[in-house]
């Protein structure tokens, strides 16, 4: 075959590919007085805000359900036994005529008897077999006792000053404040903010960041693909994946179930429960125990008031200020720990273990590395130490009165204790063992290593000093929860939609402008 | 050194312009929608380029002549 023939061939596909291309496009791509629209581009070009408002008397206590589509969602308290809405319909086509004719078709609807009322659109009827863009906002003013329902896709859905609120959003920032009961939202894609409630508030969230704070009630999350905060709330039963976790100030119990998730927590009042991968935990000023594993991280713990259970694997665990009983294990990992009142017990494999400071009875078993105890006061309780491939160091405040037994299978046992005696070292071959006493013999302490093991004298138990644990404060999120304005039935005081913290559900001319203004926007 | 008879390849790239052409008219005279009717029939230039190879090659062993 030729060069010439081949290149007509090629030629021939290319026209072919490129006809095949311009017709899977065809929708999104139009060329016209509006300008080049590309990928979806109902949404480009000039459009054209229009108005309609509707009033409802309606009775207590309320419930609305609002439906949308495209077009943000806000609903506020107003003035009691009324419903007030207002549509704003954008229509996105090149002339004022054409939209304006549009826009004459759209019409809200309202449904309902008594104390329910429905609110929704005509859209999708107006819409069935059209290419046009239609956005439509509802704003809406409701008695402040009125429980809302919004169902939206496209927009930013924003409720305040309500007795309960429930919230499914696809595509669009929530923002629910100031509810007198519960909240619950469902988000896929964007992010949620919900503040002030009075009862429980419950999110579920695939796409987007949550921020909870102010909570009375108990707070369950379920976040995926997004970062986490709930600051001044009940109690916290939460599933995080793919983004970090924050916990500030939890009046009850915090239970996290995290994967490839960072979590902070701190000021707990009751216990904390954290399970998490490939991230840190850690956990400050926790009021009734706490539990931390995780897989491929750290577990670090500070003043924890009964007791702490930690597992870390591929990294250690710092331990710091714990009333109460501590289990501690960590896999490839270093441990270390001070401040421990309650005893101890920790297993590490592949790292050093160091507890400073600590009282009541202790067990540790390490494999791959060393171990260094240094008790707060006099030995009073019994120490068992076990290690594989390290060494023992143990110090010894004055006053401490125990039995000891030590045995370095490979290494040598030293010991610069003024009164210790040494009542057997009878070891054959390498290596050496022995029993003693100090202070007359007391407490049993048993050091095993394949190492050294060495007792150092280390001064008067009264020169060990260490705070107390530091108990969990939430007076913050208690004063702040006090000042929360409960929904009120006067319309004078009634709240009004909250300030926008982000743009308001559209770009478009604000809701007091004149309608129909024209609407500049980049193509 | 006699030319071809023919170039089939030459023939469809001629006949595809004027049918690209002709159909652009019509298109911008609102007669027909250009980009469903090139969808459709594209293909054909395919067949009218292989219809002319095989005309090509009947030609050339009729008049005596290596393909």
């Amino acid at each position: 075959m030729s060069a010439r023939k081949i290149g007509m061939l090629l030629l021939l596909l290319a026209f072919g590919a490129s006809v095949e291309t311009a017709w899977q496009v065809r929708g999104d791509v139009r060329i016209g007085p509006e300008g080049c629209r590309v990928m979806g581009g109902r949404f480009y070009g000039p459009s054209y805000s229009f108005e309609q408002t509707a009033e409802r008397a309606v009775s207590s206590p309320a419930r609305l359900e609002v439906r949308n589509a495209f077009g943000g969602v806000r609903v506020a308290a107003g003035a009691p036994g009324t419903v007030r809405v207002k549509l704003r319909k954008v229509v996105f086509l090149p002339t004022e005529e054409k939209a304006k004719g549009f826009a004459d078709r759209v019409e809200l609807r309202l449904s309902g008897e008594g104390s329910s009322l429905s609110v929704t659109t005509n859209r999708d009827d107006v819409r069935r077999g059209e290419d046009t863009g239609l956005e439509t906002h509802l704003e809406i003013e409701v008695p402040p006792d009125t429980a809302v329902s919004v169902r939206n896709e496209h927009g930013q859905v924003d409720l305040s000053g309500l007795a309960s609120a429930e919230v499914e959003s696809s595509f669009g920032e929530v923002d629910v404040t100031r509810i007198a009961g519960d909240a619950r939202v469902e988000s896929k894609h964007d992010d949620v903010a919900v503040e002030d409630v009075g009862g429980s508030a419950s999110v579920s969230s695939r796409h987007g960041a949550v921020a909870v704070s102010d909570v009375r009630g108990a707070v369950t999350l379920d976040v995926e693909h997004g970062h986490t905060a709930a600051r001044r709330t009940g109690s916290i039963e939460a599933k995080q994946s793919h983004g970090g976790f924050q916990a500030e100030a939890v009046a009850g119990d915090l239970v996290v179930r995290g994967s490839h998730s960072e979590v902070d927590a701190a000021d707990v009042t009751g216990r904390a429960d954290v399970e998490t991968s490939f991230g840190h935990a850690k956990l400050a000023r926790i009021g009734a125990g706490a539990r931390a594993r995780v897989e491929h991280g750290r577990v670090e713990a500070e003043d924890v008031t009964g007791g702490l259970a930690a597992t870390a694997s591929h990294d250690g665990v710092t331990a710091r200020h714990v009333d109460g009983a501590v289990e501690i294990e960590a896999q490839n990992g270093a441990v270390d720990a001070s401040g421990l009142s309650g005893g101890a017990r920790v297993r590490a494999q592949g790292g050093d273990v160091s507890l400073d400071g600590f009282s009541g009875a202790v067990t540790v078993e390490v494999d791959r590395g060393s171990a260094r105890l240094t008790p707060r006061a006099a030995i009073a309780s019994p120490i068992t130490v076990e290690v594989h491939n390290g060494d023992v160091d143990l110090r010894v405040p004055d006053g401490s009165r125990a039995t000891i037994e030590a045995e370095s299978r490979r290494g040598d046992v030293r010991s610069d204790v003024a009164g210790l005696t040494v009542s057997d070292d009878d070891r054959p071959g390498p290596g050496r063992q022995f029993r003693g006493s100090i202070g007359g013999g007391g407490e049993p302490v048993k050091l095993r290593a394949d190492g050294d093991v060495a007792f150092g004298a280390y001064g008067s138990a009264s020169a060990i000093t260490d705070r107390a644990v530091a108990k969990p404060s939430i007076e913050a999120g208690a004063r702040t929860l006090e000042a929360t304005p409960s929904p009120s039935p006067s319309p004078a005081t009634a709240p009004t939609a909250s300030p926008a913290r982000r743009p308001t559900p559209s770009p478009d001319a604000p809701a007091e402008a004149p309608s129909e203004a024209p609407r500049t926007e980049a193509p | 050194m006699s030319r071809p008879a023919f170039s089939p390849e030459g023939v469809t790239l001629g006949v595809g312009l004027v049918a690209l052409g002709v159909l652009w008219t019509l298109s911008n005279l609102g007669r027909v929608e250009m980009l469903p009717v090139l969808r459709t029939w594209w293909p054909l230039s395919f067949v009218v380029w292989g219809a002319l190879e095989l005309a090509d090659l009947a030609i050339r062993r009729s008049s005596g002549r290596q393909p």
